[in-house]
């Protein structure tokens, strides 16, 4: 236990040293500070001198050699050094193959996450495989700002014409085809806090 | 490999590469015994403009707080403070730039392709 407590006892005296050294630093710093702003009485500065250093150096130590500390490192450059950790980090990476093929996939999975749930909500959703009728392969190609397809909108028109018109069949529980798919889209566009149609 | 990982490999090879940097002092000595009083003198130098320049004036004030802080910087804790040095020197003038990207290009850190690639999906 004996070189233990030897290395700590060291390694206070190492704190106490450098804590030391800290203190005369904010002293000069105070110094110079208060002389570049009072320069011309030396009696009224040294009184302020003396002030600021009972008060910063042994009341508010703590604070105020943390502060120091921070403004040290900052001036020797460190900042630096995050700035570019940080830049080289989110700016300067270009997407890997397997990066876009794992935001292709995610982007797969939610789509046809909100075909299900509209789905259960009984609404008509063209399923894989019975896409062709409504011209939508459910894979974003054409997609507008908000993710709805062109294509899908283009395919649910040609099939209201083929069902005879907007006023004609009706294609779900909830009425033609031409009010589910504007209602499906509705809820989409709510569900992704974009608001409705106006 | 994610993306944290990725930035905290960089950020430790960024940290590994300063702790080299920060020994390069020492391996100097080691080959040349005769620095040890070069690095002195600079450090004397450098101390004693530093509280000139903060005192602005060279009294004796200046000289007893020169006294005190050359005892504690380079006489005790000498080899510590030229490492300081020397890092606020790289730092100063070369800038973190250097040290980044030398820890992610030169030496690998920060991902397979050198730390590039978009943030991965959530």
């Amino acid at each position: 236990m004996l070189p233990v407590y030897v290395v700590l006892f060291q390694l206070g005296s190492i704190f106490s040293d450098f804590e030391i050294i800290m203190k005369i630093a904010g002293l000069l710093f105070i110094v110079s500070f208060v002389r570049q702003h009072i320069p011309d009485r030396p009696l009224l500065s040294n009184v302020v001198i003396l002030g600021l250093s009972s008060f910063l150096l042994f009341d508010v130590w703590k604070i105020f050699g943390s502060a120091l500390f921070l403004y040290l490192l900052v001036s020797f450059g460190v900042l630096h050094l995050l700035v570019d950790l940080s830049f080289l980090n989110a700016f300067q990476r270009r997407p890997s193959h397997e990066d876009m093929q794992r935001e292709q996939a995610r982007q797969r999975a939610e789509r046809e996450r909100e075909m299900e749930e509209a789905r259960e909500q009984g609404y008509e959703v063209p399923r894989r495989g019975n896409e062709e009728e409504y011209g939508y392969d459910g894979y974003g190609e054409g997609e507008d700002e908000s993710g709805h397809s062109h294509k899908f909108m283009q395919g649910a028109a040609k099939a209201r014409q083929a069902h005879g018109g907007a006023s004609h069949a009706s294609s779900g529980k909830h009425g033609n085809l031409s009010n589910v798919s504007a209602q499906m889209i509705q809820r989409i566009m709510q569900q992704r806090g974009g608001g409705g149609h106006r | 490999m994610t993306h944290n990982q990725e930035r905290g490999n960089l950020i430790i090879g960024t940290l590994l590469v300063i702790l080299g940097l920060a020994l390069v002092p020492f391996i100097i000595k080691l080959v040349f015994p005769q620095i040890d009083l070069i690095y002195k003198v600079v450090l004397i130098f450098a101390i004693y403009s530093f509280v000139t320049q903060m005192l602005q004036n060279n009294s004796t004030l200046s000289l007893l707080i020169t006294g005190i802080l050359v005892y504690f910087m380079v006489f005790k804790y000498g080899d510590i403070f030229t490492s300081l040095w020397f890092l606020s020197i790289i730092f100063t003038y070369v800038g973190g730039t250097l040290l980044v990207t030398s820890a992610r290009d030169f030496f690998g850190f920060g991902g397979e392709e050198g730390g590039h690639g978009m943030h991965p999906p959530r």
